[in-house]
């Protein structure tokens, strides 16, 4: 089966933009079908059924990605990667799985290889962490500082972990399948990783 | 090593998660997610198209030696043509047909020859 049977006829971006928006026009993809449909179409090579599988996932991903990831941007190449990736493997997606969560293990896949190829350690260029333009402007800068640092000490998996379960809510069991490893590991990297924040941060929280 | 640490159960501290809640949250302008989901269908376009020229760039090898083999074969065939036309050129100028060679003579000269064919015969 192939996910692009008018492959050879491929819009150019300008169309693609435009097909978007009256598809948004009309109503957003999601919400006029299942993802059950629209995965079956996209099979099919319907493309714009698969922009709609993206609008329906694209923040959930965003979320995976920011979790392993260490900046907006890294997270963003990811969330696009991991999409190309899927499309190209929509041939061997099993209609019966839930898309949702093969489509994590992508992502996650996919911004894990983001941050082998781009690994951080230096602390200076740490600071562009920090100026994460989608950061709070509540946080205060000094909290900001160290956190990043605390973060880039604890190690890409745990880092994964404890965002994936603190900040997006995810359960041991789901980020042990979206990172690849047993439910027990996910669950002691995660009592590791609040207590070593929590060490590294004692002396900030205690002024 | 104490019993939490073999239990993993320690918590989450409330003023840290809010910190990383807020730096990890993703954009909540709609328009951003437009733009993202655009670009995406774009790279897959793109990729699509890339794919198209793969297909195009995997027949070119093949294409090109088989466009090399006509052109010498072709070359070879136009070469041995020429020589052919050339060398029966100069043999036409070399050795020319008499019977077929002009030549001025008198009337004397003509009326022998006449003669002499017709005795021959």
């Amino acid at each position: 089966m192939t996910a692009i049977s008018g492959e050879f006829l491929a819009p150019s971006p300008q169309e693609i933009a435009r097909r978007l928006e009256v598809q948004r026009s009309r109503g957003s993809l999601r919400t006029s079908s299942t993802e059950r449909d629209l995965v079956a179409a996209a099979q099919r090579g319907d493309n714009t059924a698969f922009a709609g599988l993206v609008e329906m996932h694209q923040r959930k991903a965003y979320a995976i990605a920011r979790a392993i990831v260490y900046v907006h941007e890294d997270a963003e190449d990811a969330v696009q990667e991991a999409f190309l990736r899927a499309y190209d493997a929509l041939g061997k997606f099993r209609p019966d799985e839930p898309f949702g969560a093969w489509l994590s293990r992508i992502v996650a896949n996919a911004a894990l290889d983001i941050t082998r190829r781009k690994k951080i350690r230096k602390a200076e260029e740490l600071s562009e962490f920090h100026a994460d333009r989608f950061s709070d402007p509540a946080e205060t800068e000094e909290l900001g500082r160290r956190l990043s640092l605390a973060l880039s000490e604890l190690g890409d998996r745990a880092r994964a972990v404890i965002v994936l379960h603190d900040v997006e809510g995810y359960t041991h069991v789901e980020i042990a399948k979206m990172l690849g490893m047993p439910e027990g590991t996910a669950r002691s990297d995660l009592h590791h990783a609040r207590r070593q924040l929590r060490e590294m941060l004692a002396d900030l929280k205690e002024s | 090593m104490a019993d939490n640490e073999l239990q993993f159960t320690a918590k989450a501290d409330e003023r840290v998660t809010s910190v990383l809640r807020a730096r990890y949250a993703a954009p909540g302008d709609d328009t951003y997610w437009e733009g993202l989901q655009t670009t995406v269908m774009a790279r897959i376009a793109g990729s699509a198209r890339t794919s198209w020229l793969q297909v195009a760039a995997g027949w070119a090898r093949p294409g090109l030696v088989a466009a090399a083999a006509v052109l010498i074969i072709a070359a070879a065939l136009f070469q041995a043509n020429r020589d052919e036309i050339e060398s029966v050129t100069f043999a036409s100028v070399a050795q020319p047909d008499p019977e077929f060679i002009y030549t001025e003579h008198d009337a004397a000269s003509q009326r022998e020859e006449t003669l002499r064919l017709v005795m021959s015969h």
